[in-house]
């Protein structure tokens, strides 16, 4: 039986620091950054339409993902929104870690997933469909 | 899919990394290396020109 760890698969955008990425990896995370495909400089609607060529959940720190709230995102893995009050590598790495302790394929796919300090928004074709208090 | 265009501004030079992304580094003690290590394909003199 796979693990949870092998079967989720992340996309992070240009947005998304580095050093996460590299954290995410030491714990296992199948993770992909934009610049380790030469993806910068690019809209945020390549990193959507890579994150499903790619089969991977679009992990962003960009708020301007939030204008997907209405989208229909059907066929998509998902995108999550991280706001962990700070883009320091720090802040969103402690995110990542409360995130990371229930996530799954299902959850995130075909919605866009809030994720601040404290709470995680589930939000598909513009309803808030679970919420849950990290 | 249908979505609202935003317009992306007060980005560093030459990339699509908000101008307040840096702030938070500078606001938290960090370093421009410690900014340039997490986007990595920023250049120093673009950072030094956004401060």
């Amino acid at each position: 039986m796979p693990s949870k760890k092998s079967s989720l698969q992340f996309y992070a955008d240009e947005c998304f620091p580095v050093p996460a990425v590299t954290y995410l990896k030491s714990l296992g995370y199948s993770i992909i950054h934009a610049y380790d495909k030469n993806h910068i400089q690019k809209s945020d609607h390549f990193h959507l339409l890579t994150s499903k060529k790619l089969e991977r959940i679009l992990i962003t720190l960009d708020r301007d993902f939030n204008s997907y709230e209405t989208a229909d995102l059907k066929g998509y893995p998902g995108v999550i929104i991280i706001s962990a009050g700070s883009t320091t590598p720090l802040h969103i790495i402690t995110v990542c870690q409360k995130l990371l302790n229930f996530i799954s394929h299902d959850l995130a796919k075909e919605s866009l997933l809030k994720i601040t300090v404290n709470k995680l928004i589930k939000i598909k074709n513009g309803k808030i469909i679970y919420e849950k208090f990290l | 899919m249908s979505r609202k265009v935003e317009a992306k501004k007060n980005l560093v030079p030459k990339s699509r990394i908000p101008i307040a992304y840096l702030l938070d580094y500078i606001k938290e003690g960090l370093t421009i290396s410690d900014f340039l290590s997490s986007y990595p394909w920023i250049k120093k003199k673009d950072v030094e020109q956004a401060l």
